[in-house]
């Protein structure tokens, strides 16, 4: 889409507490309408922000989408024209999800990502998605990640592969992860050459026993800011970093720059796909075991 | 003052060149009085950073950029250098207070567009000996007149004055401040690895022994850079400063004489070389010559005054494109000229443009068949097409060859490769393929990966991409009106409009039409 240029977005660092859903889609909706106020185009939410990550009691709290938070929500979008990335534990019939919906400016449901990486215990409440979809919007092209997706380079190329412009992680990470995950984070922004919005919710979780990291971040291929800049650093592909403080903080993304590089630089004619994914699951937990 | 001069020279090919603008830059500085300190980015894989580390060091008063080169002036892998020298500029303003000053030959080509490109508080045009003196006096006296200082491009009423340059440094006070060179210059393994057509390449030193040039190649653009007549060092100055050099910097083991052309005029070469060997000097030494002023016994002076290669300048091997570009000699003084070098002990290179104005695909391909039969060079080093620079009669002939427009901006990389050569694959390949059969032709270093007319529809491309992100730039800078002088026509570049396409030739006759084969 040649008309994209800069994109103002907006990460929300959500204090998402367990078990008070009207609480925290207050607290959204005062960010949301803030980040319009500050002429965000492009609002993102954490990881399941309505009920934190009560996966426990996921059959009671999770929510049908479209439903009655996603109606609000497109409310809010078009209301101030902008898109919209918001993370919810998802009611699908008997099944679960932990999702991201993408709403649009007119305030429809865009498209949806259903977390395809889930741990082991989750795997015991949720249900995991099986594709990466990227969706072409006047601010970009956007792909939808969550924060344990933060682990597996696989994603993020994924999304690389299918033209992402801008991935917005949403995420809900227990705080023991946080140093790992900020040591990932530019890794898949540079396997990605994209832009990266690691939009991290805070808050406790009382039935495990620990917090969730905060930590929003974003991010950028620091090679393509590097031949952007004239007075880049390193460690400057933070564009954005925020602490364990709940609250809203804008940044300017040119989307069009961005795809201007990845055509030059692009690594998608040096991928090998041929000679990935050979060895069979099987074998390799097999031999984790020997 | 405390001045910081910034080398931007990335060119490794065919082997790491002295900066030995900067140098005479430096020596001038420091005769003044002044506190130099240099940065040489060649060596630098990092650029900017190196930049902007350097300036958070020290504060300096005054940062000098020197611009050998606009771009590399290859057609087949073009790299335009304008992007880093406006990044340096604004970082010299983000980190310093400093002013800053552009120079070089890459400036003097084309410098109203460049000032107008990267907004230094000053640039010099032509010679800078003398002129940076002058400014680093102004700016620190706040005595003198800037329109007095030769070259000098600076802001004056809120237009642009452009000082014209005067060509009348005295080179016999000349000499390079040699010590400013990094050693990595004379490093034997760097100097071997770097040189594409020689297995072994020992550490050298570089001297010009005079400025300007009388002779009119129809590209050239020496008379910017160094003014149209002739300054000329003492054959005895000549001598000593090459002693000095060799003794200052004992890992030097051969000299380059680095003038533009050696031998025009002749007598002077001639003198030069009588020196040397009444001196007894000893030292092995390379240099470019004109076939056009070569006599048997020159060469003999050569040889005996310890010469041990040269690189001709002789542009063509077609008669089409060697009267078009004004060289003043035809293929039968080429062809004299190369067996007179063979019989002697001096190695020679051709030094040659393929497809240069009138150079039509069938002149082309004779042109190979004839060198391949007559010619026994040691190496042949060959670049496809010509860099256009303006207010040169190769402009001219860009514009009436439709390949470029009036008013084109040939501060981006803008080529002449005659159309017709460009658009026929057949001839390209024949070119490549004769290129790939001697070890000591050279063209391009991907050649082997790639067939010539692959490679022109990307460069194209990628032309293009460099004039797009020139109006990106321009896009938020005002342009400059001329002090004294009515207004001009935008020099904003159109662009060609090109699809990707696997049809070469219709590719080619989009470009031609659009904007030229190559702009």
């Amino acid at each position: 889409m040649e008309s994209v240029g800069t994109v103002k977005a907006a990460v929300i660092q959500l204090e998402c507490k367990l078990s008070r859903s009207a609480g925290n889609m207050k607290r959204a909706e005062r960010y949301i309408l803030q980040a319009i106020e500050e002429g965000a185009q492009l609002v993102c939410l954490p990881e399941a922000f309505l009920t934190s990550g009560n996966i426990l009691e996921v059959s009671e709290v999770a929510v049908t989408i479209p439903g009655e938070c996603t109606a609000r929500l497109g409310e809010l979008a078009r209301q101030g024209g902008v898109h919209l990335v918001a993370g919810l534990l998802e009611k699908d019939g008997e099944t679960h999800y932990s999702t991201s919906v993408l709403i649009g400016p007119t305030g429809e449901l865009l498209g949806k990502y259903r977390r395809v990486h889930c741990f082991e215990l989750e795997k015991q409440y949720l249900a995991t998605g099986d594709t990466f979809e990227v969706f072409e919007t006047p601010v970009g092209r956007i792909g939808m990640l969550q924060g344990y997706d933060v682990n597996f380079p696989e994603a993020t190329r994924e999304l690389y592969r299918r033209g992402a412009d801008i991935i917005v992680c949403s995420a809900l990470i227990p705080e023991q992860y946080a140093y790992v995950t900020r040591q990932l984070l530019p890794a898949r922004v540079i396997e990605s050459q994209s832009y990266l919005l690691f939009v991290s919710g805070l808050g406790s979780n009382t039935f495990a026993g620990f917090s969730y990291m905060g930590g929003s971040e974003v991010l950028a291929d620091p090679l393509f800011l590097e031949q952007e800049k004239f007075d880049f650093v390193d460690g400057d592909e933070h564009l954005l970093v925020m602490e364990r403080d709940e609250g809203l903080r804008t940044v300017e993304l040119d989307v069009r720059r961005l795809r201007k590089y990845r055509k030059e630089r692009s690594l998608l004619g040096d991928l090998e796909p041929r000679t990935y994914w050979r060895e069979t699951r099987a074998a390799a937990v097999a031999r984790l075991g020997s | 003052m405390r001045v910081l001069l910034i080398s931007t020279n990335k060119i490794r090919v065919p082997r790491p060149a002295l900066p030995i603008g900067m140098a005479y830059i430096s020596a001038a500085l420091k005769a003044a009085g002044h506190e130099v300190h240099v940065l040489d980015l060649l060596w630098e894989s990092r650029e900017l950073k190196a930049v902007c580390e350097k300036l958070k060091q020290t504060p300096y008063d005054l940062v000098g950029v020197a611009v050998r080169n606009l771009d590399n002036l290859t057609f087949i892998d073009p790299i335009f250098f304008g992007p880093m020298t406006h990044k340096i500029v604004q970082a010299v303003r983000k980190y310093t207070s400093a002013k800053v000053v552009i120079g070089g030959s890459g400036f003097s080509v084309e410098p109203r567009s460049f000032f107008e490109y990267s907004r230094p508080d000053y640039g010099i045009a032509g010679e800078g000996e003398d002129a940076i003196v002058q400014l680093a006096s102004y700016l620190e006296t706040g005595l003198g007149n800037l329109g007095q200082i030769a070259g000098l491009c600076y802001m004056r009423d809120g237009k642009l004055a452009l000082n014209p340059p005067s060509g009348t440094v005295d080179v016999t006070r000349l000499e390079p401040d040699r010590s400013i060179y990094d050693p990595r210059y004379f490093e034997e393994t760097v100097a071997a690895a770097s040189d594409l057509t020689r297995d072994y390449q020992p550490a050298i030193e570089t001297l010009q022994t005079k400025r300007g040039c009388k002779m009119y190649c129809s590209y050239c653009i020496i008379k910017k850079t160094e003014g149209r007549g002739n300054r000329f060092k003492e054959p005895r100055q000549v001598v000593d400063e090459i002693k000095r050099a060799m003794r200052d910097n004992p890992q030097v083991r051969e000299f380059e004489i680095v003038d533009a052309t050696f031998n025009y005029p002749l007598d002077y070469a001639m003198e030069v070389c009588t020196e040397m060997i009444r001196a007894e000097l000893k030292v092995p030494w390379y240099c470019q010559l004109t076939p056009n002023a070569i006599t048997p016994e020159f060469v003999d002076l050569l040889e005996r005054a310890g010469c041990i290669r040269v690189d001709l300048g002789t542009d063509a091997f077609t008669d089409e494109a060697l009267e078009q570009l004004m060289k003043g000699f035809d293929m039968a003084r080429v062809l004299e000229i190369d067996q007179l070098f063979t019989k002697s002990k001096l190695e020679h290179t051709h030094c040659v443009f393929l497809g240069g104005p009138g150079e039509s695909p069938k002149a082309l391909r004779e042109s190979i068949d004839f060198t391949e039969k007559y010619l026994r060079p040691a190496q042949i080093y060959a670049n496809l097409g010509i860099r256009i620079l303006s207010k040169t009669k190769l402009q001219r002939q860009a514009i009436k060859a439709g390949i470029i427009s009036e008013n084109h901006n040939m501060f981006i990389p803008t080529f002449y490769v005659e159309p017709d050569t460009l658009a026929d694959p057949e001839t390209l390949d024949y070119v490549r393929n004769a290129y790939l059969r001697h070890k000591n032709w050279y063209l391009w270093w991907g050649i082997k990966g790639q067939r010539l007319v692959d490679r022109s529809v990307e460069v194209v491309k990628r032309v293009r991409d460099m004039h797009e992100e020139y109006n990106y730039v321009m896009k938020s800078l005002p342009r400059l009106e001329v002090w004294g002088e009515a207004d001009e026509p935008s020099s904003e570049t159109k662009l060609p409009v090109l699809k990707a396409s696997g049809d070469f030739s219709r590719t080619v006759a989009q470009a031609r039409s659009a904007a030229g084969n190559c702009t």
